[in-house]
């Protein structure tokens, strides 16, 4: 009797993200590895061997976005799924209990709000060196109060609801009131808040990488891939093409996904009394 | 002189930082007996029940009562939009009566019988209802704590007039059926009258008339009861 | 004065048309006060919103004739409604919460309806304040003045609703419609509603459209009633004659 009702813009971004996967997943039964160097093809344009042409050490430009754009993608994940927590917890608790509860944590979550997650990130680095995983947890870590404060305000509506104080009477322990009661009636804003993170986070992880402190050489992020090909961008403009084009096709896919009309239920039959 | 299923002594309760509240109010509800409890907006009346179900803390005054069932007015919000009735109805069941959880399917059944409802309604969504559908609904979720008392907050005040009716045949028949005392809180004198065998009215927090329904109706005493049902174009 | 003919709504916003209201036929005459009684889901609303011209919207389709007057209200382009509305045809609405503007006063609220006209009429600011206070006193707000003056917020709803009938007022409209305008009221400030309008009727001779869903209301107010139910009519006739005997079992349902 449920279904979720698609909108066109939300069919479109689901093609454009199975078509990523299935891009990425291609880099498999690519046969160039994606850290061999041929200084024959140093800036090779793209030929049917090599198709997004091969960088200045003459590696596969394609294998190298595919890798790449796992790498992007799995630590923005990661950190997505840090964030969700956290920021889905604090949040509930905030918005549920209100009073002494909620200011502690709010003044916790409003100072982390105070830093930029660029900021954060660097900390984070050279307290425990460069590297995917302290990306991912800077990034996790930054997206916890945006979150948190979305929820918050989510779960501060619906306690005001009746359901919710029948279930209170009902003493239905706090743990489940919350997670199985109240978190199914805000998943609208829980899943646009996914994947607005998750958009920040592949952007984030791009700029960190273009600084330099994010994935090391010679593994590749689609960060890296950028800031090196911004280098050759006059020689072989290619280097940066291809790449870019991949993450902003990624970017327009999740965005089309979270955009429009939320999902909402629709609905076939109704009674009348 | 028959049971006492609910009483209240002396109860007051301020809002915080306001004037606004119940101000020492008594009250009992006798087994078997449909006790309203009339009043205008704001009087208190919606203040009153909570502080009887315990979602308020009263500032003094005592209240004895026996095992409360709590009946919202709005039908829509009280019931999970995003549960299935079915599942809803199994949930009350393993929290307000766990031992009888085993057998909640018959329990299920049982209840929807007494509320007059088929059971393919478990397999819908609360707004797939109608609104008289799931008021029923939230009675029946009432009644599965097995309550000697059925506190019923304007329970039919959002009901078109013809579904009011059917409710409120069904609530008198239950209150008959299994002896069920019940607590009836309205502004409407209409339903009032049609329902309850005793009632309090209720202005500003204050107790200012309580009597047997009949008497109440056709010699109110103070001047406020008469205002009401003088404004209430009543046949 | 006014006359409803074969009113037809129907809904295309969801995957199959809705009829909202069908085959509905009334006629209102000078001085009259009609009552629509329904419950919720009956059309009642939607006739009204029909009549006073506010259903200019892509989402359904109309048809019929709603005469008032000689202009035919369904059929006009929106600038003859705008001239009507006001003018000939006030509106109060049920929730007057919502229905005022919360961060301005009530003065100029009841001005509006003049204010946008106010070249034509050639109304100066004093002559606007004038009239909405003598208005505002019509309608039994004894202390016109000072409600002019204050926030929505800071009056009771008995008095809001009071100062939105005066709103609708301004311009001596010749048709008050009222739609569920003391659903949200206690019974006792509700009364006094109902009083303000019968006085209303009787010194002005204003016809009033009063949509509600609760019959003993209609009773005590108005001349002649419509029974709606699923957007149909369902019985119509002169109020004493609808309670005394009323010729369907639904309408017999009604009465409480």
């Amino acid at each position: 009797m449920k279904k979720i009702k698609l909108n066109n813009q939300k069919k479109v971004g689901i093609i454009i993200i199975i078509f990523m996967i299935v891009f990425v997943l291609l880099g498999f039964l690519n046969p160039n590895p994606f850290d061999l160097m041929n200084k024959d093809l140093k800036l090779a344009g793209p030929t049917f061997r090599h198709l997004f042409g091969c960088d200045e050490f003459g590696r596969d430009i394609l294998k190298r976005t595919q890798t790449g754009m796992g790498i992007s993608v799995a630590i923005s994940v990661f950190s997505v799924l840090i964030g969700t927590f956290f920021g889905t917890v604090i949040g509930s608790l905030c918005g549920y209990f209100g009073g002494i509860v909620d200011e502690v944590l709010s003044s916790i979550i409003d100072v982390l709000f105070a830093v930029p997650s660029l900021l954060l990130a660097l900390v984070f680095v050279s307290l425990f060196g460069s590297g995917y995983l302290q990306v991912t947890l800077a990034l996790g870590i930054a997206i916890v109060p945006s979150f948190a404060k979305m929820m918050r305000s989510e779960f501060k509506k619906q306690r005001e609801l009746e359901y919710v104080k029948m279930a209170k009477l009902l003493k239905i322990p706090t743990a489940r009131i919350l997670f199985v009661h109240i978190l199914p009636n805000v998943t609208e804003t829980f899943l646009n808040c996914v994947f607005i993170a998750f958009n920040n986070c592949i952007l984030a992880e791009a700029g960190l990488s273009f600084l330099g402190i994010g994935v090391q050489p010679p593994l590749a992020s689609i960060g890296t891939l950028l800031s090196d090909g911004g280098g050759y961008i006059r020689k072989a403009p290619f280097m940066v093409f291809f790449p870019a084009l991949t993450l902003i096709l990624l970017l327009f896919g999740i965005g089309l996904l979270s955009s429009g009309e939320s999902f909402h239920h629709a609905y076939s039959k109704r009674f009348k009394d | 002189m028959s049971e006492k299923v609910c009483e209240v002594k002396n109860l007051t309760y301020y809002y915080p930082k306001s004037d606004k509240g119940v101000k020492n109010v008594s009250l009992y509800v006798n087994k078997g007996s449909i006790v309203g409890l009339l009043g205008e907006s704001g009087c208190g009346k919606s203040t009153l029940a909570k502080c009887i179900s315990a979602q308020l803390t009263p500032e003094s005054g005592e209240i004895i009562c026996k095992k409360i069932g709590y009946i919202f007015q709005d039908n829509y919000a009280s019931l999970n939009p995003a549960k299935k009735v079915g599942w809803l109805l199994k949930e009350t069941i393993k929290y307000a009566n766990p031992e009888k959880y085993f057998e909640y399917e018959k329990r299920i059944k049982n209840i929807l019988d007494d509320v007059e409802l088929d059971e393919t309604v478990l397999e819908h969504y609360p707004s797939e209802l109608s609104g008289g559908q799931r008021q029923r609904i939230g009675i029946a979720m009432a009644l599965l704590s097995n309550p000697d008392i059925l506190i019923a907050d304007e329970p039919v005040s959002a009901l078109d007039v013809t579904v009011q009716k059917q409710v409120i045949k069904l609530i008198k028949k239950l209150n008959e059926r299994k002896n069920l005392a019940i607590l009836f809180i309205s502004h409407d004198i209409k339903v009032v009258r049609e329902i309850c065998n005793y009632i309090y009215i209720l202005k500003d927090g204050e107790l200012v008339e309580e009597g047997e329904s009949e008497t109440l109706f056709t010699n109110p005493s103070s001047e406020y009861t008469k205002n009401l049902l003088d404004s209430s174009y009543l046949e | 004065m006014l006359t409803v003919k074969d009113l037809k709504i129907e809904f295309f916003d969801h995957d199959l048309p809705e009829v909202a209201v069908k085959d509905v036929d009334f006629t209102i005459k000078d001085g009259e006060i009609l009552g629509i009684v329904g419950e919720s889901g009956s059309g009642k609303s939607m006739t009204a919103m029909a009549i006073a011209g506010l259903l200019n919207r892509k989402d359904l389709t109309k048809s019929g004739v709603i005469d008032l007057d000689g202009t035919d209200i369904l059929n006009s382009p929106r600038k003859k409604i705008r001239e009507i509305q006001g003018n000939e045809i006030g509106f109060v609405f049920q929730d007057p919460l919502n229905s005022m503007n919360p961060v301005l006063k009530v003065g100029p609220q009841v001005e509006e309806a003049m204010r946008i006209r106010k070249k034509e009429l050639g109304l100066s600011k004093e002559d606007m304040k004038n009239r909405a206070i003598e208005v505002m006193k019509s309608v039994g707000l004894d202390d016109a003045e000072r409600i002019y003056e204050s926030y929505p917020h800071q009056i009771s709803g008995g008095q809001r609703q009071r100062a939105m009938i005066a709103a609708a007022l301004v311009l001596k409209p010749k048709l008050l419609i009222c739609d569920e305008p003391t659903t949200a009221l206690d019974v006792t400030v509700q009364k006094r509603i109902i009083d303000v309008l019968k006085e209303l009727n009787e010194k002005t001779g204003t016809s009033i459209l009063f949509i509600s869903h609760d019959l003993s209301v209609i009773k005590a107010l108005c001349d002649r009633v419509v029974v709606m139910k699923d957007g149909l009519v369902v019985e119509e006739g002169s109020v004493k004659n609808i309670f005394e005997n009323p010729s369907k079992e639904y309408t017999k349902q009604l009465i409480f």
